[in-house]
């Protein structure tokens, strides 16, 4: 038990909710960094036996299609510098990961920010951004197209994927805990029509416990609002600028989430007018001929970014699919649920 | 042919590293009378006396940064490795890689620490070998050292037993959060704790049971090298790591475990339950004020990390560290 009162408290009145409400409870935590904390204070094996945690979609390199890796990996080949961010370079792709390309001689770069990747295209005058996230990193994609950067766009949209999982009758989620960096820049309007209970948190333990302690309580009350818990970070109104930005360049279009499917009106696409920025577009020729996909038919990364199944329920988790040798994309990521799981597995799994 | 190079992460200090490094050792067959020949440095008896044995090849990005430079650590380095298996340096070695164009007042200077540090802790650099090759074939410049030292009793990782308390002489990864900062352009007041524990081993001399310098892959890596050695489990109260401000804040940042950052100053010292706090004691009076006891050793294997809320299990790090994504 933990020494800090505030948190003894916290803890002591989720105990006493959940057994008021006195049935299984299915709590998503959206938010790949949530996920992290959740994983790094062991908060999972402190809560009552009636609260099942589950990660979400909310990791951008595990929703992003393989698809997706296979026409970067390929442009790469090809002798198109390409740069992304870090952890994408070992996501699996049909033939080969980034990474793999990288070490084979391919010209590919880690970048931190957008403002890196138009460095580097001051060297590299044809770089392509292999551009991926949600709406917090969005803004930035749209701002360095704004200044001539040519992108694979992978962005997406939270909500809406949000509300694929409510309709999924065979995975009742009672309540959300909302992501914090994205409800920055839409605020807490996007939500209203999701049909669960939700709270918007912060990324500290005791953030994460109040969040899961209100969530508790509306789900008492069988009441179903969108709370934010996240105030010094999060209003209403959420970023206009981040979304104008956005706008300015960027469509709604329908959009592919590796392992979950199309999602209508979940992804961005490039406006006309900043087409020639498109490389899935500009460089269709070298892109000729990419095969479909095959996954491991035995990796459960869809169950596990659904909610469906815990990592650990995967017949492939800590046996065959390891972080150095990911089978699914879930095993990649720093917000991934699965590498999470890995990282902080306990004694059961240790070697 | 992706599954049979060698990758960054064999290079990383975490596991696919080890797993390198033991099936390299297996190959070389013969050790001869030489022991520990696994460990950081090698060690034989020699009359009443054991010779000890190290080498250390440092690369560096940048090779200059707040704090120190590649010169000053690669004499630190493998003096430190040498100290924290409880031997005197007696001499150090110097081979020099150097690439094409590389500016020769920043060779000055990166010799100047060498020169300086080896004055300084009496230990001579006698030999060595320069080599330059053509640009873009390596980073500036690699620096090997390897050392050689003496001491009537060696300390060693598996010397360690339930009761045990874990002591960490300074804050942790100062090395690599001053590394960050300069490598990612963040202004920070972070400076490299690199420095000899020669004087904290003299120091301690007789009272520590065993020690580490957790360089490459942070004190967790060396947590769980020492826990699997010696067969125990180690428990660490998160709440006691002595972590500075900016390194924290650089480590949310970029999605970084502070305890796999590299230090190049401190020693991670195993202590028995009586000797605990007058090492502590002696440690706080003038080498370490920020020394602190961060852990327990019980049977049992692996290494638990007490958090706020909970107990996790601290894995060994594995691969090379990428920033997070937002």
């Amino acid at each position: 038990m933990p020494v800090d009162e505030n948190l003894k408290n916290l803890i002591s009145e989720i105990n006493k909710t959940a057994e008021d409400i006195n049935r299984s409870i299915k709590i998503m935590e959206v938010c790949g960094t949530h996920t992290q904390t959740i994983a790094k204070y062991g908060i999972k094996s402190i809560l009552p036996k009636n609260i099942e945690l589950v990660s979400g979609p909310g990791c951008p390199v595990c929703v992003t299609p393989q698809k997706t890796i296979d026409s970067a990996v390929r442009l790469a080949i090809k002798g198109i510098p390409i740069a992304t961010y870090g952890d994408m370079l070992k996501v699996p792709g049909t033939e080969m990961s980034l990474e793999t390309a990288k070490e084979n001689g391919a010209n590919i770069f880690i970048v931190e920010s957008t403002i890196d990747a138009l460095k580097l295209k001051a060297q590299y005058p044809n770089l392509v951004f292999l551009a991926i996230g949600f709406e917090t990193t969005t803004p930035m994609t749209a701002w360095a197209v704004k200044n001539g950067l040519d992108i694979i766009c992978a962005h997406k949209t939270i909500p809406e994927a949000m509300n694929l999982i409510v309709s999924n009758k065979d995975n009742q989620i009672d309540g959300f805990l909302n992501p914090g960096h994205v409800s920055s820049i839409i605020g807490t309007k996007p939500y209203k029509n999701i049909n669960a209970s939700q709270v918007i948190a912060g990324f500290e333990p005791k953030d994460i416990l109040k969040s899961l302690l209100m969530l508790l309580r509306q789900i008492k009350a069988d009441k179903k609002d969108v709370e934010n818990n996240y105030t010094t970070i999060v209003d209403d109104d959420g970023n206009n600028k981040a979304r104008e930005l956005t706008s300015s360049v960027f469509d709604q279009c329908d959009s592919n989430w590796r392992g979950i499917g199309t999602i209508k009106d979940s992804g961005l696409k490039l406006k006309k007018e900043y087409q020639t920025h498109d490389a899935i577009d500009k460089y269709k020729k070298l892109l000729k001929n990419i095969p479909e996909p095959k996954e491991n038919t035995k990796c459960k990364c869809t169950n596990v970014i659904m909610g469906m199944i815990e990592p650990e329920q995967c017949p492939l988790f800590s046996k065959i699919c390891t972080p150095d040798n990911p089978i699914g994309p879930c095993m990649v990521g720093s917000e991934s649920g699965c590498k999470i799981a890995y990282k902080y597995r306990g004694e059961d799994y240790a070697k | 042919m992706p599954n049979n190079t060698i990758k960054l992460k064999h290079g990383a200090g975490g596991a696919p590293m080890s797993d390198l490094i033991s099936g390299i050792r297996h190959s070389l067959e013969f050790t001869g009378d030489w022991k520990g020949t696994l460990d950081d440095g090698a060690y034989l008896k020699a009359g009443n006396k054991y010779l000890v044995f190290t080498t250390d090849s440092y690369i560096q990005s940048p090779y200059f940064f707040p704090g120190g430079n590649i010169g000053k650590l690669a004499v630190t380095g493998t003096v430190n490795d040498l100290a924290v298996m409880g031997a005197e340096p007696i001499a150090l070695t110097l081979s020099i890689i150097i690439e094409e164009g590389f500016k020769k007042e920043h060779l000055d200077t990166i010799i100047d620490s060498v020169n300086t540090l080896s004055k300084k802790l009496k230990v001579p650099i006698v030999t060595g070998d320069t080599k330059v090759m053509p640009k873009g074939q390596l980073d500036g410049i690699i620096i090997n050292t390897a050392g050689i030292g003496t001491t009537k009793d060696i300390i060693r990782n598996e010397n360690i037993a339930p009761k045990d308390k874990v002591i960490i002489t300074g804050t942790i990864g100062d090395h690599g959060g001053a590394i960050l900062a300069t490598r990612f352009d963040y202004k920070t007041d972070l400076i490299s704790d690199c420095r000899p524990v020669l004087d904290i081993m003299r120091l301690l001399n007789g009272k520590i049971k065993s020690a580490k310098d957790p360089t490459r892959g942070g004190i967790a890596s060396c947590l769980n090298e020492l826990a699997d050695k010696a067969k125990v489990k180690i428990t660490i109260d998160e709440e006691t790591i002595p972590i500075r401000k900016e390194t924290r804040a650089i480590c949310n940042i970029l999605g970084i475990n502070p305890l796999t950052l590299a230090c190049e100053g401190r020693a991670l010292l195993i202590v028995s339950e009586d000797d605990e706090i007058e090492v502590l004691e002696l440690l706080k009076k003038e080498l370490c004020p920020d020394a602190i006891t961060i852990g327990t050793v019980s049977p049992g294997k692996k290494v638990i990390l007490k958090t706020k809320i909970s107990e996790i299990f601290l894995d060994n790090p594995g691969g090379t560290g990428v920033p997070r994504i937002c």
